[in-house]
This record gives structure tokens, sequence and C-alpha cells, in this order.
């Protein structure tokens, strides 16, 4: 599902230049659970930005479903997001001045899907993850963990191959913070592929698949078969 | 989609109140003014547009070398343009006779103001629909008049079932009977044509009309044009016209023209009848650009608060960008939130302006109404939406440009392009208030001016009064005589004209005048003349600059002496010494005796102009005069009762009219004040609006230095001291806009 070869992120400020990522060769295949893990600034989020078409790397190749893609604009990007990839963030990033069925129901919208069919996906998606009873609720009046499903419910509503999460137990305690691992491992069972940026081994613990980092590089690989140095 | 753009906007604008009521509170003031301003536009240029072929009608004026261009013509014109003209079909005179008494009785007489001699074609030009009456018979007949409705009630207390009723009109010391002939609907306001009556053209005076002069310039005339391509033709045709009824020596332009000009264009004209803020383009435009002044001011607060608050919406611009949403659907989004603000703005601005608009009439001096017309406010809706695309549209390039990667990872840092752009744009909007407050200093000090200057006489309890009659001014001597028996009258003088209501102008050859005369130009010298007695300069306190005034011992000062003012010494090329003792030939010959000061004889926006002074009456004359009366300061009101009795002893029915000197000059200011009242009415607005851009970009700014501020206050920061940082950013911006409006203003 995701293939990078000699993948490269330098970012330009002040002309200073700072070489986040420095030829990233990974595969990640549909299904898996892989978690990335590094310490702070050794470019696990940009990695993720990357396999998530937010960005663009500034050299080497990514292919993702078989499309090459380190050279799309952003609408293409776009496009190929939409329906294809799901996000789920550190800091839940639900939009304040909608309820918890409008956040839902936002990549059906961006899709273009009919209102009845919207409706009907996304309140699945809530019930799948036991918050139908808040679905008129707005962010503020959710606690952490709440807000974290439904932003996994976001994330899968769309019946995406591909979840990529930022830290996402980072703002919850430790009981909410299982919860949501039990939460994503389930998908990972159904079949959703997962990638994770994660500082806790305990949460990288879930995955099958992980992915050291530091400075940019890949310093060690596990998968649950061996090693990969 | 749709619905969740406006679910977000509408709750967006619920969790930040007080930007959403700055924004939309400053839009609708803005809005307000504009609104009320097109309406007073809109009516401007709708004048005449009301007749079915006002895109036909031309009204012809004479343009001759010594009066420029005026409105009178020949009589002869209207018929000589049907006949020899191509492009006219049909052509109407109409004349002004001004007030007339009009009475159903032949006592009691009411005042009408506004009387117009017309012929028969009128209706068939204007489309002013006769209620009563048969428009082709109607003007038809000499004696035949012609009433509104509510002149009708004025003079019969009721407006049905008058045809055929008779009328009593008074005219100096007879009275004439005229016969109703229809009732006609009021003209609109929007009509350079208005009327109280109408008569038959045929019952004006057979002197009057003097039918076969082409020297003489009396009539309006209107044209209509065969079709609305006949207009080019016009200027030729009337060239032709001109050689064939003016005799022009060989080689010479001939000393006097035609023109023509759209009945649509004549209201916005150089020969309109401006009064106040009507019929004048200059105070269109004035307007106009005050209008679009106060909604820039508002749209800069809506750029400014909606790039400010970048960083509370950027994060909602990464979530939908993350999933899926193209960078045009949010700068749609960001639009459609602007445009939602100004189309709230408008409908507020409209509540605002409908309960303003009884003001605006008053300070404008228009009668305005609040127009239901569906296109008028559909235009308008459209003009908003256009606000708000403008408003919005940087704002919405500004956010809708965030990479969500960055944005998502509260990695934002918030654009130096942004704050600059604020910067300059309160820079702006201050030196556009700037300029208005000091455009309104400006405005209040030349009417200062105007109400200090030195008129040259002094008006102070100076009442006047037209006479009745010209019995009155006939035995003008003995009405003063009697007056001065009162004590509560001071001074009495009769004059034929007096300062602000001078209204013969007289053209001499320099050559013609004196032999002594030394003047290069042979151009005419217009004078005011006016017959005066030996009271008029001592009441009106106008002082000697040479010589001496008219003295009774004198008999030579009866019919042989003229007193002139500096201006027409001036005007000979003498000295105000020189002048005395000159013979001099105005109509009738004399010698000036003495020179006056200046003083104003119309209003101080005109130009002084020179004034002839003398005691008798030239035969060519015809006038019944002014009557001027000091009264005593602590015994007006009895004054003015005695006034009125006096007078009723030569027009027992005539009404009584007076006006206090002094007044009446402020009265031809009172569009200058009225434009005072008003460019610090906007002025005022336009602060507000620009303070609250202000202070919703300072309120923000303190919110977001919470924490500076709390480190600060730590640290050992007094209040004072936090309010100086906080302050110091806006006033430099503030005090910038100052400096740079000064030089533009």
């Amino acid at each position: 599902m995701i293939k990078t070869n000699n993948l490269k992120k330098v970012y330009t400020t002040d002309e200073v230049e700072t070489t986040a990522l420095n030829g990233i060769d990974l595969e990640i295949s549909e299904g898996e659970f892989c978690a990335i893990m590094g310490p702070s600034g050794c470019g696990k989020s940009t990695l993720l930005n990357i396999l998530g078409l937010l960005d663009n790397p500034t050299e080497g190749t990514y292919q993702f479903l078989d499309y090459e893609v380190s050279d799309k604009s952003e609408r293409e990007r776009a496009r190929l997001r939409k329906g294809n990839i799901g996000f789920v963030f550190q800091s839940f990033n639900l939009i304040d001045e909608l309820t918890v069925f409008e956040n839902v129901e936002l990549p059906l919208l961006y899709l273009g899907m009919p209102e009845d069919e919207r409706k009907e996906k996304a309140e699945a998606a809530i019930d799948r993850m036991n918050m139908i009873h808040r679905r008129n609720h707005f962010p503020q009046q959710l606690s952490g963990g709440q807000q974290q499903r439904v932003a996994i419910s976001r994330a899968v509503v769309a019946n995406a191959k591909l979840i990529l999460a930022d830290e996402p137990t980072g703002n919850l305690d430790s009981d909410h913070g299982d919860e949501v691992m039990k939460l994503l491992a389930e998908l990972n069972d159904q079949g959703t592929t997962i990638v994770m940026v994660t500082h806790s081994p305990h949460d990288a613990g879930y995955a099958e698949h992980t992915i050291n980092l530091f400075d940019g590089q890949i310093v060690q690989e596990e998968v649950e078969d061996g090693f990969h140095v | 989609m749709l619905k969740n753009y406006i679910k977000t906007t509408l709750r967006n604008f619920k969790r930040h109140k007080s930007y959403t009521a700055i924004n939309i509170f400053g839009f609708a003031l803005g809005m307000a003014c504009c609104i009320l301003i097109s309406l007073y536009v809109n009516e401007e240029l709708s004048f005449d547009t009301f007749h079915e072929m006002s895109d036909r009608i031309v009204v012809v004026g004479t343009e001759g070398d010594m009066w420029g261009k005026m409105r009178a013509t020949p009589y002869p014109l209207a018929d000589a343009m049907v006949e020899e003209m191509p492009a006219i079909e049909k052509a109407t005179r109409v004349s002004i006779t001004g007030d007339l008494l009009l009475s159903d009785t032949e006592q009691n007489f009411v005042k009408i103001d506004n009387a117009k001699y017309v012929e028969p074609d009128f209706f068939e030009l204007f489309s002013f629909d006769l209620l009563q009456g048969h428009p082709q018979e109607a003007l038809k007949t000499p004696n035949n008049i012609i009433l509104t409705p509510s002149a009708a009630k004025n003079i019969f207390g009721r407006s049905d079932d008058l045809i055929g009723q008779r009328i009593y009109w008074q005219r100096s010391d007879t009275v004439k009977v005229l016969q109703v002939a229809g009732i006609v609907e009021e003209a609109p306001a929007n009509s350079t044509m208005q009327y109280d009556v109408l008569l038959s053209y045929k019952t004006r005076p057979a002197a009057a009309r003097d039918i076969s002069s082409w020297r003489g310039f009396s009539p309006h005339t209107y044209g209509l044009l065969t079709s609305t391509e006949a207009a080019n033709s016009l200027s030729d045709q009337f060239d032709e016209l001109v050689k064939a009824h003016y005799e022009v020596s060989e080689g010479k332009e001939p000393d006097q023209s035609f023109f023509s000009l759209p009945l649509e264009e004549l209201h916005l004209s150089e020969l309109s009848n401006n009064s106040g803020f009507t019929g004048n383009r200059a105070y269109l435009y004035l307007f106009g650009s005050v209008a679009l002044f106060i909604l820039g001011i508002a749209c800069v607060n809506y750029v400014n608060l909606a790039t400010a608050r970048t960083s509370i919406r950027v994060k909602e611009v990464g979530v939908r960008k993350t999933l899926g949403a193209f960078r045009t659907q949010l700068i749609s989004q960001f639009l459609g939130e602007s445009v939602l603000i100004s189309i709230s703005s408008y409908v507020i601005g409209g509540i605002i302006s409908i309960l303003a608009l009884p003001y605006f009439n008053q300070l404008f001096g228009t009668e305005l109404h609040w127009q239901t017309d569906i296109s008028f406010l559909l235009w308008l809706l459209l003009v908003a939406s256009i606000i708000g695309v403008l408003a919005g549209f940087y704002p919405a390039l500004y956010l809708s440009r965030f990479a969500p990667a960055s944005v998502l990872r509260n990695k934002f840092k918030k654009g130096s392009s942004a704050s600059w752009l604020r910067k300059t744009l309160v820079v702006i909007q201050f030196t556009l208030a700037v300029i208005l407050i000091i455009s309104a200093l400006v405005v209040y000090q030349q009417l200062r001016y105007t109400q200090e200057k030195d008129l040259g006489f002094d008006g102070e309890q100076v009442v006047s009064v037209r006479l009745p009659n010209s019995t009155a001014w006939d035995t003008r001597e003995n009405l003063k005589d009697r007056l001065r028996g009162y004590s509560s009258i001071q001074e009495v003088s009769i004059v034929s004209s007096m300062p602000g209501g001078f209204n013969l102008r007289l053209g001499y050859k320099p050559e013609t005048i004196s032999s002594q005369v030394k003047t290069d130009s042979n151009e005419p010298i217009i004078f005011a003349p006016t017959v005066v007695d030996y009271e008029f300069l001592k009441m009106l306190d106008i002082d000697m600059v040479a010589g001496r005034y008219f003295s009774k011992d004198l008999s030579a000062d009866r019919n042989q002496a003229y007193v002139i003012n500096e201006k027409a010494a001036t005007a000979l090329g003498w000295m105000p010494d020189d002048a005395i003792g000159k013979n001099v030939n105005f109509r009738e010959e004399g010698k000036i005796i003495g020179v006056v000061e200046n003083f104003h004889i119309t209003s101080l926006k005109e130009e002084i102009e020179p004034v002839t002074l003398q005691l008798f009456e030239p035969t060519s004359w015809s006038t019944v005069g002014n009557l001027l009366v000091q009264l005593s300061p602590d015994k007006i009101t009895n004054g003015l009762e005695i006034i009125e009795s006096e007078l009723k002893e030569y027009a027992p029915s005539q009404p009584f009219d007076y006006e206090f000197l002094d007044k009446k000059f402020k009265a031809m200011y009172k569009t200058e004040f009225r434009l005072g009242r008003i460019v610090v009415l906007f002025t005022i607005i336009a602060i507000i609006i620009a303070c609250l851009g202000l202070y919703g970009l300072s309120a923000f700014a303190a919110e977001r230095r919470t924490q500076e501020i709390g480190i600060r206050k730590v640290l050992g920061a007094r209040i004072g001291s936090i309010v100086a940082l906080l302050s110091k950013d806006f006033l430099k911006l503030v005090l910038l806009g100052f400096i740079l409006a000064v030089p533009v203003a």
C-alpha cells in the first residue's frame, strides 16, 4: 500500500536548511498496523504528513496504492486523500462550531455524498464508537477520550483504507488511551491499515511493525517475524 | 455543503459575539448612510423621467454675449421651431408668473405660490394627468385656470365639482375673474416643472406676450423631437433659425443663439433652479463619495478583524483541508461568510435608514420616501453582496492559504504580510477619518465667516415688507409719516430694492455713462439700481466714503443726483473722491454727489456689485417697492401689528408677509448650514466606525497578549505601563494617519 524510496524532506527557513527526513525507504502492506517511534524532532510527523499526502517530499519517490504521488499538486493530493486516508490527531482537531454528527459527516460532504447516505454512514460510524448518545453535542461538551472517539469515527466514516494517527493517546489519561488503542486495533483487525506515530512503547506494542527514526533516518525496523536494522 | 457553511458561520458569529457585533454594526451604519444617499442620488437622477416622452422633450434656452445662458426665449420661437426645424414635432411655451392672490368670493384672498401660463399643447408634451376637465379644451380660452387638488382645497375648501366655477384674482388694484377649467394632479416631487395652478396662456396680458418680438425674452420654450436621434441635428437647425430671424452683419457672429438640452438633464444642469442639495451635480458627487468613504472604513474593519483572527480559524482550515476540501471550496466558504455579514448589515442598515429617513429629509431639505420598488432593493442587495465579496476577498485568500500539515501541529505562525496590511489599513482608515474631520472644521470655519462677516449694513431689527400695491408706493411719504408716529417704530424707509432683494440690473456701455470714465474696456458695466429715500442710509447704518448723501434742503438732489457705491466708482475707473461732481447718465442725466461704502446686496457668496442710488423714479420703471421698518427692540410684536394694520388699509384681503433683514441674509446660508451639519454627522459616523474597528483590534491584541501581560505583572509592571504598552502600537498608527491626512485635507 505504501512504498517510499530514498524519501527526503528539507525545510528552508531564514536561509537555514533543516533536513527533516534523509533517505527513508519504507514499505507498509495493506492491513498492517505500523508504529513510527523516535525522539522529538526526529522527523516522525514530517513522515506522517508526507504519507498522508498533506505535504510533498523534497526528493525521492512515494507510491501510494501503486500510484506515484510525490510530485502531485495540492488539489490532486486532496482528491486522493478523500475517502482513502483518515486522520487521528493528538489534539483531536474537531471543528468547534460543528456538532459530533456534523464533524463526522464532514468527510462525506467533501466526497459529495447525498444527504441520506451521509446520515446513515455518519450515524453508523458514531455508533461504532459508542458515541451515538452524544451526536448533537459540541466538542467542548465532551471529555478528551470522547473527542478522540469522535475523531476516530470521522477517520473511518468514509471507509478509509489507511488511518494515520499522530500520537492519538498523547492528550489522554491511560484508561482513555487504552480505550483508543483498542479501537484502533479493532479497526486493524477489520482490515484497515494503520500507521501511528507515538512516543509510547506501550502503544507501539499494539503494532506488528515498528519503525524507529533518528535524525530523519530509519535506525531500526521491527516486524513481528524478525528485525531489520 | 451550503448548509454546513451557514451553520459554521452562524455558530462562529454566536461564539464571537463582540467581533460579529462590531463588524455588523459598523457595516450596518455604513450601509444605512449608503442607502439614504442612494435614495437621494436615485431621486436626483430620476427627475423628469416620468414623462412618457421624456427622452424626446428638449428645453430650449437663449445664449447671449451679455447674459450668458438663460431659459427665457422670444415668444415667436416656439412657432418658428415647429415650422422651420425638421427635428421638432411640437413646441410649447410656459411662462412663470409667481404668486397669485385668488379667492372664490372676491374677499379673503389666498396666496397661491406657483402659477404658470401654459399653452394647449402642455398636456400633450408632459404626462401630467388632468383629473377633471378636457385636456385639449381647458387651455384654449383666455381666463381659464386649472387647479391642483391642494390649491382647490385652499381656495374652495374642496376639489370636486369645480369645473366652471369662478375664481377672483387680485392683481395690484384690479380684480380679474377666472373660470376653473380643470383639476390637474400635483406635480411629482421629481419634476422640474412645479405648479399650484395653470392659467391658459391667452390669459397673459397682451403686452407681456410680446407676440412678434424676437428681441424680448420671457417664456420658457419646450420642444418635442420627432425622434431621439433628431437631437443631433438641433444645433445646426437653430443656427439656421437665428440667421433667418436676426440681422447679422457680414463676418460677425450673431450676438445671440439658441441652445437645447434634454429635459431629463435639466434638473442637474446649470439652468435648473438649484435649491439646497437638489439640482446640483457637485452635491451628488460629494455625498456619493462620502458614502463610499464610510463604507470603505467599514470594509477595512472587516478585513482587519478577519485577518487578525486568523489564529482562531486556521485549525478549521487545516481540518477541512485534511478531510479533502479544496482551497476554492474554503475561499467560497469564507466569502460566503463575509457576504452573510454584509447582507445582515444591509437588512439592519435598511431598518436604520427607514428610521432615520425623516431626519435625513429634514437635514437635506428633501422629500424622499423609502422605495418599495423591488428593483431598487435588489440593486442595493447586489451592491451589499459585492461589498461583502470585496471585503472578504483578501481574508478568504489569506485564510485558505495555510497548509494543513503546519497548522494542525500548532506550528502556525502568523504571517507578517497580514499584520503589515492591517497596519496599513488602520493608517488609511484614520487618514480618511481625519480628512473628514478637517473638512468638517473647514466648512464650519467658512460658516462662521459668513456669520461674522460685515454685510456693509446693519440689518438688526429691520423688518422688510413688500408694499401691497402701487397706491402704497405712490403715497409712500404719507405711509412713512403715519408709521413714524408710533413709539414702537424707530425709523422707516421705502425703497424699490433693498439688500437681499435687488432684482433689477441695467447694463451701460462706459462711454454712454460719462465722457470722463477712465476705463479701457468697452464692455457694458452692469449696475444694480434702486430708488431710495432720505432715511435709507441712516437706517441701515451705511457709511459714506466720499461726498454726501441726499439732502432734503437741496432740490436738485430730488431728480438730478446719484449716490454710488465704491464698487461702482472703481468700475468707472474713479477713486471715490474723483467721482464726486461727475456728470453721469444712467438713463437719466445727473451728478454723482456721494460714494458709499460697499454693502452686500444679494448673498455673501456673490461678489459685491456696482450699485446706484437715486431719489427719483425713472418713468420707465414700474415698481411697488419695499418698506423697511426699524422696530424698537422691546416692542417688536407691537410694531409688526402696526405695520400689518397700516398695510391692510391699502389691500384688506392681502396676507401680511414680513422678513427680518438679518434673518433673510442668514436664510441664504441655509444650505451651507445644513451642509455643515451633514458633514459633521457623517464625520461622527465615520469616526464611530473607525473606532469600533480599532477597539476590536486592540481588544483582540490584548486577549492574545494575556500571557505576556501576566509575566510582566509578575515581574512588577504597573497597570499604567501595561496600558501604555498596549496602546502604543495603535496610537502610532492613528498618529501616522493624522500626519498623512493633514496635507491631503
